[in-house]
């Protein structure tokens, strides 16, 4: 517990980002909600409903790169992968909790795009959970917050604007990139293991 | 700790062997491990932390295979790492860094880990800056803030890489000094290029070269590798044939220059080896 305890001190910052950024868009949906009818709110929210899923890929990929204590890391018992999926599990927790949030504020207000029912909430969520595991996979392959910050802006461009507008049954529009982001993570999740690995990359840097 | 390192081979892919069927046995106490670049110090060090597997061959640590996870488990509760390049977290104050490596260390009492860590930083001196964010120190601080943390939990093997490189000499001293005490009642390893912090602190020194174990034995054994063959001569104007410069002191008449060989100039007088001429001589053997 105290080895978490530290890490959510350690990103206690972004850990907030996502329900910051919920309480944006929730607010914004209420007060536009008085003001504009729903076909006008709609176009807006669908935009606004991306901004936590891009955030989402950004933080991952800052939380998972630039740390300079990995040999020292290797050297405890911990790990250097306990030390990342921790990070990995702490950052997409809260994006899937102020996913779900956002998901309910918007469904109750009818103001969640292309809604069709509770069953909508895997939209969100799916996308926080794709975007982070293939950005955690990434990070392992690359060691670079660079290239992991563009995949991510990558991964949500293909779910938004190649995925998504074509394969509108909820279910299989999130199930299957679902099984592919799972299987990205374990092969991370695997390579992440190897100290050698991650002490000879992060020296080489 | 007693070491003991039986036919160590490490190769990386695509380069030559960093170790390369090295065996040596290393007694309690300090160790220096000296060597030029490239001699495989570091990659030794890793294998000893459980941090990097070898290719081949097996460390033994008080009779405990270190191939076995669990051993590397169970070595990785007791060991204290000081690695070359360690950046501290800028943003944690020196108590808040120790206690977080206390944390990855399993020491699972926070009371525990505040005391140890409190001790330690009076220990190294930073008990003024103990509560100062990290990134305003200076690098000798930081330096110390590095081996505080290789202390938490009072490790009874201590490995430490390059831990004075950078620092000015006031700091050097103080840290070469802070060694020395640790290395009383546990096993220190100390890598360096600095002789004489080598000469100064450890009776045991180890010699690497192209990954192989040149010399390993006390001190003054090495030392003794340049007795007969140490010389300083007179002012010349251009540096001796046949010998390995240890160094030169330009003088009005010429240049002075101390030397290891078995041919000298006319007129030089033969002087007392230190450690680099011992070590210079050993160089010059290969």
């Amino acid at each position: 517990m105290a080895f978490v305890g530290i890490q959510l001190k350690r990103l206690y910052r972004l850990v907030l980002l996502p329900f910051i950024l919920t309480a944006g868009v929730l607010l914004a949906g209420f007060v536009l909600e008085s003001i504009w009818s729903l076909r006008r709110i709609r176009p807006v929210m669908m935009v606004l409903t991306q901004v936590p899923v891009i955030a989402a890929g950004l933080s991952t990929a800052f939380v998972l790169n630039g740390d300079p204590i990995v040999e020292l890391a290797e050297s405890t018992p911990t790990g250097w992968r306990k030390v990342q999926v921790t990070r990995l599990l702490i950052i997409t927790g809260a994006f899937l909790a102020a996913a779900g949030l956002l998901f309910t504020g918007l469904h109750m207000m009818r103001l969640w795009p292309r809604d069709m029912g509770w069953v909508s909430i895997v939209t969100p969520v799916g996308s926080i959970f794709i975007v982070n595991c293939l950005v955690f996979l990434i990070a392992v392959l690359t060691t670079s917050m660079p290239t992991s910050s563009l995949a991510s802006i990558a991964i949500w461009l293909f779910l938004c604007f190649i995925w998504d507008p074509y394969i509108t049954d909820p279910v299989r529009q999130r199930l299957i990139p679902l099984f592919i982001a799972a299987a990205g993570a374990i092969f991370g999740w695997n390579m992440c293991g190897d100290a050698e690995r991650n002490v000879v990359r992060v020296a080489a840097l | 700790m007693f070491i003991s390192i039986d036919h160590l081979t490490k190769d990386f892919r695509g380069r030559p062997a960093a170790l390369n069927d090295l065996t040596v046995d290393l007694p309690q106490g300090m160790i220096g491990l000296i060597g030029p670049n490239g001699a495989g110090k570091t990659t030794l060090m890793r294998i000893l932390t459980g941090i990097i597997k070898p290719t081949e061959g097996k460390v033994f640590i008080d009779g405990q295979d270190l191939s076995l996870p669990a051993n590397r488990r169970n070595l990785k509760r007791h060991l204290g790492y000081l690695p070359q390049h360690i950046t501290p977290y800028d943003n944690l104050s020196p108590l808040g860094f120790l206690d977080y490596i206390g944390i990855l260390k399993m020491i699972g009492n926070k009371r525990v880990r505040q005391e140890q860590a409190h001790t330690l930083l009076e220990q190294v001196g930073l008990d003024d800056v103990m509560n100062q964010p990290i990134g305003g120190l200076s690098g000798g601080m930081r330096r110390r803030v590095g081996i505080a943390q290789a202390l938490m939990g009072d490790p009874q093997l201590l490995v430490v890489d390059e831990p004075t490189a950078g620092l000015d000499p006031e700091e050097r001293m103080r840290f070469r000094t802070l060694l020395a005490q640790l290395g009383q009642d546990r096993t220190v390893i100390l890598s360096t290029h600095i002789l004489d912090d080598v000469a100064q602190t450890c009776p045991w020194v180890c010699v690497l070269r192209f990954g192989r174990n040149q010399y390993d034995g006390p001190t003054e054994g090495l030392i003794h590798e340049a007795a007969g063959h140490t010389w300083v001569t007179p002012p010349i104007a251009a540096p001796p044939d046949n010998a390995t410069i240890i160094n030169a002191e330009p003088t009005p008449q010429g240049t002075r220059y101390r030397i290891v060989t078995d041919t000298p100039p006319a007129g030089s007088v033969e002087t007392a080896p230190n450690l680099e001429d011992g070590y210079m001589a050993l160089a010059s053997e290969r």
